[in-house]
């Protein structure tokens, strides 16, 4: 009778095995799905699309302007890994067009199989965005996505 | 049956040694499970699921642009002003400024007219990247890929 009094103090032990087993699952999912984009820390708002298919995750080169105009460029890929002229790959680098244009021409000799994005702000004016696809109809770059934030 | 009998024994010895050397012993998890549900919280909070999505651009076509500009082939213009008004000119030349709305209008009509519609964007040098996207996206969204970026009509006077 004592023993079932509210007030008597009794050392309850809750087995947390089976909750801490799934929170260390979930936490390796995450660990493991979380991507982490350097580029992202340039300010940028993408504009939105309601149509496009998803852009190509693997073996690319994006450029990135930024709402200060700020140019840089990034190029994903397992098998160029070399650096190219001043650009190491899979880094972050901020560039002038002019350094873009002789980083593009090296690398459209390298590899052909190279996809190209461009990521610009949306404030962006036009006479911008035609610089940069000037400078890729010049290296004879005709294929590129432009990157929105998709539904 | 002796080498079993062996073979018995030797594991009863086994086992014997085992268990009076097993000591009972606890770690204190709590530490560890604290900071994992803390890093758990952290990736699940910063994890972004949605991919950014992105607009196919073929510039192959953008070579006859400089011939079809001559107005020898009949287009459908649809220009971008640096305030952003959207200006829809059709094939006869008439220019009206127009929302998206009635731009997807305009765009299905010209469409069930004409099978093959040549579009040409001609965005003003201080237009937004936005309205663009924004006009591209509609083209996809309508099936009308084969469209083409040329120069804003007035600008290339004054920007050369």
């Amino acid at each position: 009778m004592n023993s079932q009094l509210p007030n008597n103090k009794k050392h309850v032990h809750l087995d947390m095995t089976p909750l801490v087993d799934v929170a260390f699952l979930l936490l390796t999912f995450f660990m493991l799905t979380a991507q982490f984009d350097n580029l992202s820390s340039s300010k940028l708002s993408l504009p939105k699309s309601k149509s496009g298919s998803l852009a190509p995750q693997v073996h690319n080169l994006t450029i990135n302007l930024d709402e200060l105009n700020q140019l840089s460029c990034r190029i994903e890929s397992r098998t160029l890994t070399d650096s190219i002229l001043f650009y190491k790959p899979n880094t972050s680098l901020k560039i002038t067009s002019l350094q873009l244009d002789s980083l593009l021409s090296e690398v459209t000799q390298r590899d052909t199989t190279l996809q190209y994005i461009f990521r610009a702000d949306k404030n962006i004016p036009f006479s911008q965005v035609n610089e940069i696809i000037t400078l890729l109809k010049k290296n004879k770059i005709k294929k590129f996505n432009l990157l929105t934030d998709g539904n | 049956m002796s080498d079993h009998q062996k073979l018995s024994d030797l594991l009863e010895s086994v086992e014997k040694k085992n268990t009076s050397k097993r000591i009972p012993f606890r770690i204190d998890m709590t530490p560890m499970v604290d900071v994992a549900f803390l890093l758990l919280t952290f990736f699940m909070l910063t994890t972004v699921f949605k991919k950014p999505g992105a607009l196919r651009m073929s510039l192959q076509e953008n070579e006859k642009i400089t011939t079809s500009s001559n107005k020898k082939t009949k287009t459908t213009s649809i220009l971008l002003d640096e305030n952003s008004n959207l200006i829809f000119m059709d094939q006869s030349g008439k220019r009206s400024i127009v929302t998206l709305e009635e731009l997807q209008k305009n765009l299905l009509q010209e469409k069930s007219e004409k099978s093959n519609l040549k579009i040409v964007i001609k965005p003003h040098q201080k237009a937004k990247y936005d309205q663009l996207i924004q006009v591209m996206d509609l083209l996809e969204f309508l099936h009308l890929p084969s469209f083409t970026i040329g120069k804003y009509p007035e600008s290339d006077k004054d920007d050369g």
